[in-house]
This record gives structure tokens, C-alpha cells and sequence, in this order.
């Protein structure tokens, strides 16, 4: 299986060569094939074969046209967008792709009544319609910035599948199971729950015809078992490298067989606490001195073995928004921690405990906590013991709580916790509206993720005026939005209406016989994962043509 | 000690081939009241000094080599999963998170090296081992209240409490006890030790709760149960002084094996993220954080608590086979 040892000669593209199997391991089964039910990343890892996009992310995650033939162009005010297609797509029955796809695709995300766990927000949308065969137009309530990234970065299904299917029953169509008519890179061929799934080359693929003959996603849910898997030559891709930790990195880096490439990912983790009225996370300066006794880089590094790169704003350095001198930093300081306690009104009793007079009512408030963290996540868990052991210096007892993923969220969705580490997964766009702006507070409002109950009119305003920023192209947008990101990032990490950990750094690893496998800037990769660039997937070939 | 079992009749007249009994009915009367009387002493009962059943077996089980030997290893590790706790106090969590992964053998301070936060692998370890020891013993009490009495009232009473029990009986035996846990641990809104030692003791009960009733199916005919019965005596009486004493050798050696069987149960369910949560240790959690070790250089994280469960475990099964043998010489 060994095939090149030496790494100094990169082989040129012209070597490329088609044929060959490309084994990879799945890290868990899917249980659906329908992308509009598809909830779960190794879901939209098989997708990312099977359907094209309209709009994909290129290597630095910049949007790209994919099906769509150009970038869209934008009206003035920034509410009219109209995309033209390729005139070369072809579904695997023949047909054309068309508009008529792209209508029946977004219709039914914007569907109200769609069964489905992942969720679609077309709310900004007031009309879509079908200029000509080729030519497609929204029409939006209001200039809205992240649409290019959130709506039209996506997948497009066949009209004549899904065309006329019953939203609220779309879970059990016959090709949530057996995908027969699909226009990506690969076909479908067979499904076998909890072994594999199976793809062969789509010969008309609009952007020329995949490199392999096969593709083999095989279910290997243990990351450390398909890391041996990786090493021993038996699959060629392993997506999740990094959930077999720094042993099992280390171990592959080591393999002279295989390749690893490590990115920062657009994910985060934070310590994410309650700053309602009487929690004890209430005061600013209570945040600000938990800040100050932490020492974030030595916990970052010890929880994660350098699968965590240390972030103090909510905006990851893999996004185009991310501005390292736009944050408030708060170094290890334990002094200044110890009299910003006693400013918010806390002082340390004789057993160690910070108290305060109640705010709820008659005797004392004892900063006793919970940090509740999902149970099976050990850099989280590391991260929740080393953070309860240090705050303890400033009288704060907060004990890791590890609970299970099925009831992690339900008391937190009502208000009831002290503090939680969570891991937040972003879309290509860096727009905190759900998690930041007090109109996204739950349980207050209906919805939203904002659960921390932080509200802060200036944060709120800031957030509308980013979301409505839209200039004539897409580097305009991004340059204006940007100006505005630093003012909301000074907010969050300054008020620290979260206290941010890390964003997750992943790795990849490959067979060094797949080729094509280019990493872009810092080692990113991110753009072959999910279903954020199919065309990749075409571009990778066998060296041996095995 | 050497205790003379309530009714030293019992044993020998359920042995066929046993040497007859020499005593009458109305000495067992005698002896019955007898032992009601406090500071009566057994050697009054007149005649030589018999051998008990329960001495008898202590010398048959010192004389099991491997046995003895292996409860001497037991009691080293209880002994020092008690003991040295105490003296190390909190070191088991004490963190040097900048530091960690002190390699074993290379200071006294760390004997076994420090973990992925610096804390100290041999404090950590006898720690783990009290976890497992308490949830192993602990839960085996369970299956003895829970699976002794049912058993006990089925195989004594019979009839349709018999059949009821049973059928609950078979109910839990076909629980699938991960689902359980895991169901359990949601509902009660986290992973808790009481938790997993009430699951364990509520699913698997049944072996202990089977053998008993088969004890007592058999003991209830046996001409001593009627004869007390013909004297008058109380149900209860029956079965707690007559059956009981007379059922306990293979509820014991049952019990000893189930130690061993939840200690290994604990670890796997540690394993998995289910038992104790931190910064306590128990031997399964200290497995499943170091999993991913197994592919680098600190393999020792894995080898201690997995060298601990595996000599823990054998030890109690060497030990139970001892005493499977002491008490039931027949059975070689």
C-alpha cells in the first residue's frame, strides 16, 4: 500500500489519473439519505458525494459559484438577487438541471410545516421566482447580508423527486433510503445500515467526470479504531482524525503511508454562564474576575492537546471576520480577580465559599454552581475540572457536571443552570444574531439560542446593522461587515456575555495514495468537509489507481 | 467467633451419607431454648466438641493454596484502598494541569506518574479502587436484600407468589440493562454513583434471587423444617433460623462472584461515561479518559487501572471458588 515516502517532490496535476476505490471511514451511520432531513455531519458527509451545490466555500471559505454561473448580482438596495445557472448540469436520469430544481429545493426548506431537526431560516425571503429556464430571483423583506452565505451556499435536490412531496411526511419518501436521481460528483449505489454506504463516478458531472470509481463510506464509529484503520491502509480518508485525540494524531502523523492536515474549524466551545438577576454570574465584574484567575492558553492547551486554538470573541479565525485585536483580553491576574469579587459584592467565608447578601430574598447567597457539560466530551470535562479547581482561589465553587446529550439542553432552554460548556458549530457566515441579540433570548422569547440572558441594546443594534449591510459585491460586504463585527466582538468579550474557550482545531487524515488533496492556507481543509464543496470530492484520484 | 449454627442438625441431615444424627427431637427442643438464653454456651450442650460446619469450612478454605493466597492479595488491595486515601487526603485531585504526564518509577513523589492534569496515578488509583469496591459490595448487598427476600418468600411460600415473583423475575432478567442506566441517568438529570448502584442492584438481583428460591424449594421438604414446624414454630422463625442458615453456602459463593462481576460491570459502565463523575476516579472512568492513549507513549494511564481490575477480579473469583469448595466439598 506504500507508495510514496518522500514528501519533497509534489506530483503535478497532469499525473492525475481516474480508476481506483476510495475507502473512508464514517464515524457514524447515517439514518437518513435525504438532505432535507439530514441533521448530523456524517449525513451531510455522504451528501457532499450524492447532490451539487448552488454555492459552495472555496479553500479560505470564501463563497463560490458552483451550479450557479457566477456570483449573484445584488440590487442596489440590496434586496433583489438573481442567480444564473450553468446551462451543463444533468441529473443522473437525464434531465436538466434547472430553476425549476433550485424553486422546488427552497421551497421546501422554506417550508413551515418541514419534518425536519435541521433548521432552514428563510425568513428574510419575500419571494422567489423563476426568471427563465436558467435564471432565478429573490426577492427579500429587507437588505440582508448573511443570504449569500446561510441560503444560497447549499445543495440543490431534483424537482422531479422532491418537486411535489408532502412536506410534514418527507421523512419516509422512498429516497430518504435509496437516492436513485442525484446530480453530484458520485451516484448512489447501495446503503447498508451500519456497515457502508456505496457511491460510484457520475460520468456527466457538470464539472468533469470524479477521479475514483468508487467510494466506500464505511462506518467505523470508533475514532481511534479507524485512526488504526487510517494507518493500516484499510481506508484512505479519516474526517474525524481528531476525535481519536493527540495520541491517535500523533501516532498518524508518525505513519509515513499517511498525510494529516490540521485546520481551525468553524466550531467553538465556550463556558457559557447565567447572567440573570440572582445567578451567580449576575455582575460583570463577577465575570470579569472568573476571567481574570484563568489562564485560558494552559487550559486550552491541557484540555484539548492542541486540538483548540484559545479565542476570547465568538468570531473564529477560520472566518474572514475574525480580527485578533478586536477582543478584550483578560490576563491571568489573581489580585485584581479577588478585589473585582469584592466589588460585585462578594466575600470569601471562613470555609473558602465566596457570599453575598441574597438578592432573592432575606440571608446570604452562596456562589455555589454546576458546570454542566456533556458527558463523553473529555477535553470539555478537562476543561470544567482545571476551571473548577482555579476558581476556587476566588471563592467560587462551581462542580463539573457531566449529563447526558439527550437532557443536556432541556434545563438550560428554561433558564435553570449556573453555567454551561457548550460546542457551537457556525455556518460559513460569522452572524451571532441567535446566539447574541436579547431578541433571540429563550427562555424570554420563544426561540433563539441566546440562553445566557445577557441583553444589551447597543449589541442588538450593532447585530441589525451588520445583518443589513449589503454592498454591490461580495468583498465590499465583507470589508463593510467587518468594521462593524470588531465593535460587537469588544462587546461580547469585554462584557464577557460569554467567556469564550476555543475554537476547535480539526484533523483530517489521508492516504498519501489520494492525491488532489490541496490544503489552503494554515493547512485548511475545512472546504472538503460536509457538504461545503462537492467539487472536491471530484478532484481527488488514486496515485496506484487502486 | 465459632459460632455453632442456630440448628446444628440442619446441615448433616441434608448431606445424604452422612453419619445419622445422634440427636433426638426433644434435644433439639432443648437446644432451642437454650439458644434463646443468653450466655449459654454451645460446649454445655454436653458431649465432645464437635467441629462446626462454618470452622469446618474456614479450614477447608485455608486449606485451598491458591485461594488464601488470593485473599491475602484481596485484602492487601482493600486494606490500601482504605487506608491510604486517608493518609494522601486530597492528593488525588490536586492538579498541576501545566505539568502532567509525570512518567511512573521516577520519583517517589509520583510513583506511577501524574495524569493529563497532573494529578498524582497512585492516589488516583486506590481512590478508583475504594469506587469499585463500595459500588461492587454495595450493590451485591442489593442483590441480597432484593434478590434474597423474593427468593425466599417464592420458594418458601410458593403457589402464586412463587408464580408472580417469577414472572417479575423474568421481567428484570430480560431488562437490557445499558438501556436502563442510561434511561435512569436522564430522567434523574445526571450521572450519580447512587444511581448506578441502585440500577445494578435492581437489575440483577435474579441469579441470587433464583438460587434462593431453589434453596428453599429443596430445604422446605426436608424432615427438620417439619419437625420445626410440628413444634409450633412461626414462619417466620422457619425461615429466618432454620432455612436460612442452612441455604447461605451457595448464596455465598453466588455473592462473592457477583463482587467481582459488578466490579468489571462499574468499569465498564465508567467507561462508557456512566458512573462516578469527576474528579472522582473510578478504575472504569480512568479507562475510558485514557483511551486514546493506548496509541501513544503513556500507556500507563491505561496498564494501572486496568492491571488493578484484572488482578481485583481475579482475586475475588479465586476467592469465591475457595469457599465454593470449603462449603460444598461435594462439589469438586
Amino acid at each position: 500500500m506504500l507508495v510514496s515516502a518522500c514528501g519533497t517532490s509534489a506530483p503535478s496535476t497532469s499525473e492525475v489519473k481516474n480508476g481506483g476505490t476510495l475507502i473512508f471511514a464514517l464515524d457514524s451511520d447515517a439514518t437518513t439519505l435525504n438532505p432535507f432531513v439530514m441533521s448530523t455531519v456524517p449525513e451531510f458527509r455522504a451528501l457532499s458525494f450524492m447532490y451539487p451545490n448552488l454555492y459552495s466555500a472555496d479553500k479560505n471559505l470564501n463563497v463560490i459559484p458552483d451550479l450557479a454561473d457566477g456570483m449573484p448580482s445584488v440590487s442596489s438596495d440590496g434586496t433583489v438577487w438573481t442567480v444564473k445557472l450553468k446551462k451543463t448540469g444533468k441529473w443522473s436520469d437525464g434531465t436538466p438541471m434547472t430553476a425549476d430544481d433550485v424553486l422546488a429545493t427552497q421551497k421546501l426548506q422554506a417550508d413551515p410545516t418541514l419534518d425536519t431537526d435541521y433548521s432552514y431560516d428563510w425568513s428574510p425571503l419575500k419571494t422567489i421566482e423563476k426568471v427563465d429556464t436558467y435564471t432565478v430571483r429573490y426577492t427579500l423583506n429587507a437588505p440582508f447580508a448573511p443570504f449569500l452565505a446561510v441560503n444560497l451556499a447549499g445543495y440543490i435536490a431534483p424537482a422531479s423527486v422532491f418537486g411535489k412531496v408532502d412536506a410534514a411526511k418527507i421523512r419516509n419518501m422512498p429516497a430518504s433510503t435509496n437516492p436513485t436521481v442525484t446530480g453530484g460528483p458520485y451516484k448512489f449505489d447501495k446503503w447498508v445500515p451500519g456497515q457502508e454506504i456505496d457511491f460510484s463516478a457520475n460520468l456527466s458531472y457538470y464539472n468533469g467526470r470524479p477521479h475514483y470509481d468508487k467510494v466506500v463510506a464505511k462506518i467505523i464509529t470508533d475514532a481511534t479504531a479507524a485512526a488504526n484503520a487510517l494507518i493500516n491502509g484499510d481506508v484512505s480518508w479519516h474526517p474525524s482524525l481528531g476525535e481519536a485525540g493527540a495520541g491517535g494524531i500523533s501516532k498518524a502523523k508518525a505513519a509515513s503511508n499517511v498525510v494529516v492536515h490540521t485546520y481551525e474549524d468553524l466550531g467553538y466551545i465556550d463556558f457559557r454562564m447565567n447572567t440573570r438577576k440572582g445567578h451567580i454570574f449576575d455582575n460583570v465584574m463577577t465575570r470579569q474576575a472568573l476571567a481574570s484567575v484563568l489562564d485560558k492558553a494552559s487550559i486550552v492547551q491541557a484540555a484539548t492537546q492542541g486540538a483548540g486554538a484559545p479565542l476570547w470573541g465568538d468570531i473564529v479565525p477560520a472566518s474572514w471576520a475574525y480580527d485578533a485585536n478586536s477582543v478584550v483580553k483578560y490576563p491571568l491576574d489573581v489580585a485584581k480577580a479577588k478585589s473585582l469579587m469584592q466589588q460585585a459584592g462578594w466575600t470569601i467565608g471562613a470555609d473558602g465559599v465566596a457570599t453575598r447578601p441574597n438578592p432573592n430574598g432575606g440571608g446570604t447567597q452562596k456562589f455555589v454552581g454546576k458546570i454542566r457539560v456533556r458527558a463523553g466530551k473529555p477535553d470539555r470535562l478537562k476543561a470544567a475540572e482545571i476551571i473548577s479547581d482555579q476558581v476556587k482561589q476566588i471563592g467560587m465553587q462551581l462542580t463539573p457536571d457531566p449529563t447526558d446529550f439527550k437532557v443536556f439542553y432541556k434545563p438550560i432552554q428554561q433558564g435553570n443552570f449556573d453555567v454551561f460548556i457548550a460546542g457551537f458549530s457556525l455556518t460559513l457566515d460569522p452572524d451571532d444574531y441567535s446566539t447574541a441579540s436579547s431578541t433571540q433570548l429563550q427562555p424570554e422569547h420563544h426561540e433563539g439560542q441566546n440562553w445566557t440572558g445577557y441583553s444589551n441594546p447597543q449589541l442588538d443594534s450593532l447585530i441589525s446593522q451588520e445583518r443589513a449591510t449589503v454592498k454591490s459585491t461580495d468583498a465590499a460586504t465583507k470589508a463593510a461587515r467587518k468594521a462593524i463585527f470588531n465593535q460587537i466582538e469588544k462587546i461580547i468579550s469585554g462584557d464577557l456575555q460569554t467567556y469564550m474557550l476555543w475554537a476547535d482545531v480539526s484533523s483530517m487524515g489521508w492516504s498519501s495514495n489520494v492525491g488532489n488533496v490541496a490544503a489552503g492556507n494554515g493547512d485548511n481543509t475545512i472546504y472538503y468537509d460536509v457538504n461545503n464543496n462537492p467539487n472536491s470530492r471530484a478532484e481527488w484520484y488514486s496515485k496506484n489507481g487502486k | 467467633m465459632a459460632q455453632v449454627p442456630p440448628l446444628p442438625l440442619g446441615p448433616s441431615a441434608g448431606v445424604p451419607g452422612s453419619v445419622p444424627n445422634q440427636l433426638s427431637i426433644e434435644t433439639t427442643v432443648q437446644q432451642e431454648r437454650d439458644l434463646a438464653q443468653p450466655g449459654v454456651r454451645p460446649d454445655e450442650f454436653g458431649g465432645a466438641a464437635e467441629l462446626g460446619f462454618w470452622r469446618l469450612s474456614v479450614i477447608r478454605f485455608l486449606h485451598h493454596r491458591v485461594a488464601t493466597g488470593a485473599l491475602i492479595i484481596l485484602g492487601v488491595i482493600v486494606l490500601a484502598a482504605i487506608v491510604v486515601p486517608i493518609i494522601t487526603g486530597d492528593l488525588y485531585r490536586i492538579q498541576d494541569y501545566r505539568h502532567p504526564y509525570k512518567p511512573p518509577f521516577q520519583s517517589l513523589q509520583h510513583i506511577f506518574g501524574t495524569d493529563d492534569l497532573g494529578r498524582d496515578e497512585f492516589a488516583r488509583l486506590l481512590r478508583g479502587a475504594r469506587v469499585s469496591i463500595m459500588v461492587g459490595v454495595l450493590a451485591v448487598v442489593g442483590y441480597l436484600l432484593i434478590g434474597g427476600t423474593l427468593g425466599a418468600l417464592a420458594g418458601y411460600y410458593g403457589g402464586w407468589l412463587d408464580n408472580a415473583l417469577m414472572r417479575f423475575t423474568d421481567i428484570i432478567i430480560s431488562a437490557p440493562f445499558l438501556l436502563v442506566v442510561i434511561a435512569v441517568t436522564a430522567a434523574t438529570g445526571g450521572v450519580r454513583l447512587t444511581t448506578v448502584i441502585i440500577v445494578i442492584a435492581a437489575t440483577g438481583w435474579y441469579e441470587i434471587g433464583r438460587l434462593m428460591r431453589a434453596q428453599f424449594l429443596v430445604l422446605r421438604e426436608q424432615e427438620f423444617v417439619q419437625a420445626a414446624r410440628a413444634l409450633g414454630a412461626s414462619n417466620t422463625r422457619i425461615i429466618l433460623r432454620h432455612i436460612l442458615p442452612n441455604a447461605l453456602a451457595p448464596i455465598i459463593v453466588s455473592a462473592t462472584l457477583g463482587v467481582s462481576g459488578i466490579i468489571l460491570l462499574e468499569a465498564a459502565l465508567g467507561f462508557l461515561g456512566y458512573s462516578i463523575p469527576p474528579p472522582e476516579p473510578s478504575w472504569g472512568n480512568m479507562l475510558q479518559e485514557f483511551e486514546q492513549y493506548l496509541l501513544d507513549d503513556k500507556t500507563y494511564l491505561v496498564f494501572f487501572p486496568a492491571t488493578a481490575l484484572v488482578i481485583t477480579a481475579l482475586c475475588i473469583n479465586l476467592v469465591g471458588d475457595g469457599i465454593r469448595d470449603a462449603l460444598d466439598p461435594r462439589q469438586r
